[in-house]
């Protein structure tokens, strides 16, 4: 026996319940049964206009790039590999009109809540026309549309649905290293996969790459500036970085210390149990100057213009080479201020620190 | 139906039955889930008066429980049914003997699509007469006596008898207090029991 949504085979995992034999090993993502046969889905059918509209001109690397995108996905699974602010997202656009325009249906997965609200709003501005729906905690009711994004945890939804569903940043907790929500993303797509990341790992090697480490302005990657050191003199040199910076991040391991730190200094915090996240960033977006506080809740997909970032216990085992990398990749995104500082306070040097500075020289070169 | 249980492993974690269990309790531990998980689905019975009624619960309504419940009841892991009687099961036997067990049932559309009736299935090992007498008419309109149907045929089986109304989860003002009602006119006693008693009632006032 085996899952066909998950793809247990382990025979413990199964029961038998009064509609026959379910999955045990899944089924925190609701009941999947054996014997289960796919839903019927209409044909995806829009009379609205598919096209996408850019306030920007996609470079000549993009351009390279969404062409190679588009040869590879014919035949094959494929990764993109870019640099934090390559504009992953945006060379996905042609490849969601062509499938749209053939009448399939696409689906654009990520495994941060925050970052399915941001990126639903840069679609929805980017496809005026589109009925963009976004599927996750707090946004279940309308669960179809004309193009859907949603957190991994809700591909559960829509088992053999999806012509083209893209994973945004498959290293990402809670995504990463989790089989059954792999197998589950796996099961809801029925032609082709595209991940978008900037640290590929484990399975993603294997398959087709295309690579852009430009950034659309031409700037490299901030290099990180790491200080090790004690703790007093790590304070010290955050307090420092607070009065030079205008505007910054700063990434903290926990809760806790996020909590205790936004209290010592008077400036807001962020984290998975804060009420109001969402207030709490549009806030942090108006402000020209200001600072955040945050957990690696903030570490991928969201966008601040002119910004710096700082990370207080870089070695922390929370940060892991990915995390590293993408905070790093907050700064600098905005044409305007491609040099913003990266700071990384730790009190050992660690590998993933070294790692990462040797992956941004990588990018950059 | 089977249990999966053959395997020496918990129901809910999978992991084997004996987990972080004290070494005393490894020699008698019985149980469909493990030391841990149980400890943590914490009996904190109560018998409070809501709505002229005695009101029994038993679990503690904490976040494991929640989430077990949950999982059980609309994820429709049927599995677990077995868990929520295991550490109430001997008092119910023994305070309830008596007693005739109607359980609140879920909507003809839940059993349609989940299978199964969620506190017929927890109910049933107890081995005490137990019967559903009245529908849910849909769409359910929550708080309406309107949306409870007594079953006319069944009302030979539960006049002037014990009853016990077995709900999940009692709150303040429960469903379970309005099919009370529905049935006081025609039985000697009712009793109500909830699996557990929701965090938003505030005892003092009771």
């Amino acid at each position: 026996m085996e899952c066909p949504r998950c793809g247990n085979q382990d025979q413990r995992y199964f029961y038998l319940g009064s509609k026959g034999y379910y999955c045990r090993k899944c089924v925190s993502y609701q009941r999947f049964l054996i014997n289960e046969p796919v839903p019927y889905y209409l044909p995806y059918h829009s009379e609205n206009d598919n096209d996408y509209y850019l306030t920007f001109q996609l470079t000549k690397p993009q351009e390279v790039a969404i062409n190679q995108i588009a040869t590879i996905a014919k035949n094959s699974n494929l990764v993109v590999y870019a640099a934090c602010g390559a504009g992953k997202t945006e060379m996905m656009f042609p490849i969601i009109k062509n499938y749209l325009n053939s009448k399939k249906r696409v689906g654009f997965a990520i495994a941060r809540r925050q970052v399915v609200l941001e990126l639903s709003e840069r679609f929805n501005k980017a496809f005026p026309n589109l009925k963009i729906v976004k599927v996750c905690q707090g946004y279940t009711k309308d669960t179809f549309g004309d193009l859907i994004i949603c957190t991994t945890h809700q591909l559960f939804r829509y088992y053999q649905y999806f012509d083209l569903l893209i994973i945004d940043e498959p290293d990402a907790f809670p995504f990463k290293g989790d089989d059954i929500l792999h197998n589950i993303a796996k099961s809801s797509c029925k032609e082709r996969m595209i991940y978008l990341t900037a640290t590929p790992e484990g399975e993603l090697l294997k398959l087709p790459q295309v690579k852009l480490f430009q950034r659309p302005h031409q700037q490299p990657l901030p290099y990180p500036k790491v200080v090790v050191a004690p703790k007093l003199i790590l304070l010290s040199k955050l307090s420092k970085f607070l009065r030079i910076s205008q505007k910054a991040l700063i990434f903290l391991p926990t809760i806790n210390l996020v909590k205790f730190y936004s209290k010592l200094f008077g400036w807001p915090g962020l984290h998975s149990q804060s009420s109001q996240k969402e207030a709490i960033i549009d806030e942090f977006s108006k402000q020209k100057q200001g600072f955040l506080f945050c957990t690696s809740i903030l570490e991928r997909g969201v966008t601040f213009p002119k910004i710096d970032v700082c990370v207080l216990y870089a070695d922390h085992i929370v940060f892991d080479l990915a995390a590293l990398i993408q905070i790093a990749g907050r700064v600098g995104r905005d044409p305007s201020y491609p040099n913003g500082q990266v700071l990384f306070l730790a009190l050992k040097k660690t590998f993933k620190v070294e790692q990462c500075l040797q992956q941004i020289n990588f990018m950059n070169a | 139906m089977s249990s999966t249980n053959k395997f020496h492993e918990c129901l809910i974690c999978f992991k084997p039955l004996l987990n972080e269990a004290p070494l005393l309790a490894q020699f008698f531990y019985q149980d469909v889930i493990c030391f841990k998980c149980r400890s943590q689905l914490t009996i904190k019975a109560k018998r409070i008066k809501l709505h002229g009624y005695q009101v029994t619960t038993y679990y503690q309504f904490n976040s494991f429980f929640q989430s077990c419940f949950y999982r059980y009841k609309y994820f429709y892991d049927e599995a677990l049914s077995e868990v929520f009687l295991g550490s109430i099961y001997q008092r119910m036997l023994k305070d309830y003997r008596d007693y005739l067990i109607i359980y609140f049932p879920e909507a003809n559309s839940y059993f349609h699509k989940a299978g199964f009736q969620p506190l017929s299935l927890i109910l049933k090992p107890i081995g005490l007469p137990l019967i559903s007498v009245f529908d849910l008419v849909e769409p359910v309109d929550m708080g309406n006596k309107q949306s409870f149907k007594l079953r006319k045929n069944q009302k030979l089986v539960y006049q002037n008898k014990q009853l016990l109304l077995v709900t999940d989860l009692i709150s303040e003002r429960g469903d379970i207090f309005l099919v009370a009602d529905l049935l006081a006119p025609h039985v000697k006693v009712i009793k109500v029991l909830g699996l557990a008693l929701k965090s938003e009632i505030d005892l003092s006032i009771i």
